[in-house]
C-alpha cells in the first residue's frame, strides 16, 4: 500500500484545495521555497507567484494581510514559521480574525487558515520549540486542530479550508517525516476533526494529541508486557472540543491520564480534566492525572531538551500512578 | 377471597431475595398473571405474578429490601374487601445483618473514589466496611467488587451449610455399584455420534429410567417428568438448577438443555424455571477425577446419584481377563420412600443402561 509522510499529506491537501478553489493562496516566510520543512515545495511552480507568496519577516503583517485577503473573498493559508512566533500574530488572530464576523453582524467571514510548526525537534532552542495551543483555544471563534498522523493531517487541512472562520493547524516538527499507509484521497465533506482511537484498551484511558500520540502508544506497548491494557485517544480537534468518544472510554476504564507536550500549568490538560470530571465524575476510580512539559524554557542541550517533555517511560509510570 | 403475595421459594438455599422492582403499586387493579414485582437472588431474577384478579393492597417491602422466603409482601383483594391483618414480617436472624440494605454513611467520611461510591450504592456494599487498597487507603472499585464477591460467597456458603444440615436430618442410606461403561463409551465416541452429548446426559437418562422402573421410586416422583437438580460448581460454591427430564427425552435434547442450564448457572443468570424444586439430585464429579463419593440429599429430594470417573480397568469373565471401562455409582435414598432392595433395583437399571445400552436413545 502506498505510504506518505505527514509533510506530503499536508502538501497534498494544499495542492488539492488550490486546484479546486482559485481563492486559496499561500503566504508566509519562505513558502515559495518550500518552507523550512519542504511542506510547500513545488507549489509556487505549479500555482504561480500570484498564489504562493513569500513575505517579509513580520508575523503581524503577514497575518493582517491574510485577514484582509479573507475579508476580500480569498482563502489565505498563512504559514507561521515556528509556533513560538504566533505571539506576534496574536492580535490579528484573537482581536481581528476571530471577532470580525461578530463585529460585522455576520456580514463578513474570515476564512483564514494558519499553519504553524510546534514542538521540540533537534535542539531548535527556547524560541523555536514551544507548543502554545493553550493560548489559542482560549479565544472564542478560533478553531484549533493538531493532527498526529499523516492521514489526519490531510483531512485537517482540507477541513480547515472549508470553514467559514479562522482555523489554526498546529503541525509538529517531529512528525513531518513520519510515514503512514495512505488512506483514500476521497475527501468526505462530512468529516470533522474529532477524537481518534489509536489503540483500544481496558484499564486506563490516555488522552493526548499531536506528537505525544506516538509517545503514548510506545508507553502502551511497554505496559502491555506487564498485562496493563491502555486505551489511547488522539484528540485531533482541540477547539472546538468533542469529547463524546473519550467520555465513553472513561466510562469503561474509569481511569484517565492526559498527556501533552505543552507546559502542564494552564495547559489544555487542565481544560480536559475539568470537562471530563464534570461529565463522568461518578465513573472515576482515581483522580485525573496530567503529564506535560516541565515549566521551564526549553533547553538547547539535547539531553536536557529530552528531559523537559514526557518520555514513553514517564507516560508508562504516570499510567501506573493512575492505576494505583 | 384475599390472596397473599408471598416471597416464593427461590431455589435451593436462597432463603430469600432482594426486591429488585415493584411493577404495580398499591391500589392498582391487576389481572391473573400480571407481574407484580421482581425478586433478585444470587442466582436469578424472579418475577412474582398475581394468581387472581383484584386490587393490590397492603404492600410492604421497599425496592432494594431483603425479604425472607414466605414473607407476605402484600394482598390482592376484591373491591370493598379489607386486607387481612398484616403478618409480622420475620426479622433477619441474629448475627446475620441484613446484607442487602445500603446504609447511609455516618461517622467519619470514607475516603473512596466516585466510582467506588457508585458501585457501593449499586451493589449494596457499605464502604465503611471495606478496606481501601488505593493511594492513602482510598477505597477504589476493585475493593468494592471484592467485597461484593466475598459477600456472595459467604451467602452461598451459608446456604450450602443450611441445605447440608437439613439434608443430613433426612433418614437415608446409600448403596454403590461398579458399572461397566465400555459399550456406551463406544456409542458416544463412534464416528457420527451427535456432538456435545456427554456422560452427564447419559446419566440423566439412566437416572430417570431407573426411577421409572423402580416402583417405590416411581411413586415418590410428582409426575413422569422428574425434576432433577444438577449440582453445578460456580465460583464460591455450588448451585442446584433444575432440569425437567422425562424417560422419553432423547440425549440430543437433554444435552442441549443441560448445556444451556450449566452455562446460565455459571454466569449467574438462571431463569425462573431453572430454580424450581428438585426431587432428585445428580452430581457428577467423574470429570474431575473423583473415583467415588456420596451425594447428600437436599431438603425435598428423595434420591441423589453420585457418579465417579470413567476409567480403564480389568473385567474377569469366566476366568478370562479383558480390558474395559468402569465407573462407580453411589445412590443415596430417603429411607422413608424406599429400601435397600429398591436402591439395588435402581442401580441395576442404571447398570443395564450403561452395560448394554438398554434404554439409551438419541432422539
Amino acid at each position: 500500500m502506498a505510504e506518505w509522510t505527514y509533510a506530503e499529506a499536508i502538501r497534498q491537501a494544499l495542492t488539492d484545495a488550490m486546484a479546486e478553489d482559485d481563492a486559496v493562496l499561500l503566504l508566509g516566510e519562505d513558502v515559495a521555497l518550500g518552507g523550512p520543512f519542504g511542506v510547500t515545495r513545488g507549489l509556487r511552480e505549479r500555482f504561480g507567484a500570484g498564489r504562493v507568496l513569500n513575505t517579509p519577516i513580520s508575523e503581524a503583517a503577514i497575518t493582517g494581510f491574510a485577514v484582509g485577503a479573507a475579508l476580500a473573498g480569498r482563502r489565505p493559508v498563512v504559514e507561521i514559521m515556528f509556533m513560538d512566533f504566533i505571539t506576534l500574530a496574536l492580535d490579528m488572530l484573537a482581536n481581528q480574525a476571530a471577532k470580525l464576523a461578530l463585529l460585522s453582524g455576520f456580514q463578513q467571514a474570515v476564512p483564514l487558515v494558519v499553519r504553524t510548526q510546534a514542538g521540540i525537534y533537534h535542539s531548535a532552542g527556547a524560541q523555536h520549540s514551544q507548543s502554545l495551543e493553550a493560548w489559542l483555544v482560549h479565544v472564542p471563534g478560533l478553531a484549533v486542530v493538531a493532527p498526529g498522523v499523516a492521514n489526519d493531517a490531510y483531512r485537517a487541512v482540507r477541513w480547515a479550508l472549508r470553514q467559514p472562520g479562522p482555523v489554526v493547524v498546529m503541525e509538529h516538527k517531529g512528525l513531518y517525516g513520519r510515514r503512514q499507509a495512505r488512506e483514500a484521497l476521497e475527501w468526505d465533506p462530512q468529516w470533522r476533526p474529532g477524537p481518534q482511537l489509536r489503540r483500544p484498551g481496558r484499564d486506563a484511558t490516555v488522552v493526548t494529541y499531536s506528537a505525544m500520540g506516538e509517545t503514548a502508544l510506545a508507553a502502551a506497548s511497554a505496559l502491555e508486557r506487564d498485562g496493563i491494557s491502555v486505551e489511547v485517544w488522539d484528540l485531533l480537534g482541540l477547539s472546538p472540543l468533542n469529547l463524546e468518544p473519550v467520555l465513553e472510554s472513561v466510562r469503561r476504564t474509569h481511569r484517565v491520564l492526559i498527556v501533552h507536550e505543552a507546559v502542564v500549568t494552564g495547559g489544555l490538560g487542565a481544560e480536559l480534566a475539568a470537562r471530563l470530571q464534570s461529565e463522568v465524575f461518578d465513573d472515576l476510580d482515581a483522580p485525573i492525572f496530567r503529564l506535560g512539559g516541565r515549566p521551564v524554557a526549553i533547553p538547547f542541550s539535547p539531553p536536557l531538551e529530552r528531559a523537559v517533555i514526557p518520555s514513553a517511560e514517564a507516560v508508562a509510570e504516570a499510567v501506573r500512578t493512575v492505576l494505583a | 377471597m384475599a390472596e397473599a403475595i408471598r416471597v416464593p421459594r427461590l431455589g435451593l438455599g436462597s432463603g430469600g431475595g432482594r426486591i429488585a422492582a415493584w411493577h404495580r403499586r398499591a391500589g392498582d387493579a391487576v389481572t391473573p398473571g400480571a407481574v407484580l414485582l421482581e425478586l433478585e437472588t444470587d442466582k436469578a431474577t424472579i418475577e412474582v405474578t398475581a394468581e387472581q384478579a383484584g386490587i393490590l393492597t397492603g404492600v410492604v417491602g421497599a425496592e432494594g429490601e431483603w425479604v425472607e422466603e414466605g414473607a407476605v409482601l402484600g394482598w390482592i383483594v376484591q373491591p370493598g374487601e379489607a386486607p387481612p391483618q398484616a403478618e409480622e414480617r420475620p426479622n433477619p436472624p441474629a448475627g446475620r445483618p441484613d446484607p442487602q440494605a445500603p446504609r447511609e454513611p455516618s461517622g467519619p467520611r470514607v475516603r473512596a473514589s466516585p466510582y467506588a461510591r457508585r458501585l457501593g450504592r449499586e451493589l449494596g456494599v457499605d464502604l465503611r466496611e471495606v478496606k481501601g487498597s488505593g493511594p492513602g487507603g482510598r477505597v477504589v472499585a476493585r475493593d468494592v467488587e471484592q467485597a461484593a464477591q466475598s459477600r456472595r460467597t459467604q451467602r452461598m456458603r451459608a446456604a450450602v451449610a443450611r441445605v447440608t444440615a437439613e439434608g443430613a436430618a433426612v433418614p437415608s442410606f446409600w448403596a454403590a455399584r461398579r458399572v461397566e461403561m465400555a459399550s456406551v463409551r463406544a456409542l458416544l465416541e463412534r464416528e457420527g455420534a451427535p456432538r456435545g452429548v456427554g456422560w452427564t446426559d447419559c446419566l440423566l437418562q439412566a437416572l430417570v429410567l431407573g426411577i421409572a422402573q423402580t416402583p417405590a421410586l416411581a411413586r415418590a416422583r410428582r409426575q413422569p417428568a422428574v425434576q432433577v437438580g444438577l449440582a453445578v460448581a460456580v465460583p464460591g460454591g455450588l448451585v442446584l438448577p433444575v432440569l425437567s427430564v422425562e424417560p422419553r427425552t432423547g440425549l440430543a435434547a437433554l444435552a442441549q438443555a443441560r448445556r444451556g442450564l450449566v452455562e446460565r448457572a455459571r454466569a449467574g443468570r438462571l431463569l425462573p424455571q431453572d430454580v424450581g424444586s428438585p426431587e432428585v439430585i445428580l452430581s457428577n464429579l467423574g470429570g474431575m477425577g473423583v473415583d467415588r463419593f456420596l451425594a447428600l440429599l437436599a431438603p425435598g429430594t428423595f434420591l441423589a446419584l453420585a457418579a465417579g470417573r470413567v476409567q480403564e480397568g480389568v473385567a474377569v469373565t469366566q476366568g478370562a481377563m479383558r480390558a474395559t471401562w468402569w465407573a462407580e455409582f453411589t445412590v443415596t435414598v430417603d429411607h422413608r420412600v424406599a429400601d435397600g432392595a429398591d436402591a439395588a433395583r435402581f442401580l441395576d437399571v442404571v447398570a443395564q443402561y450403561f452395560e448394554t445400552g438398554q434404554g439409551l436413545h438419541w432422539e
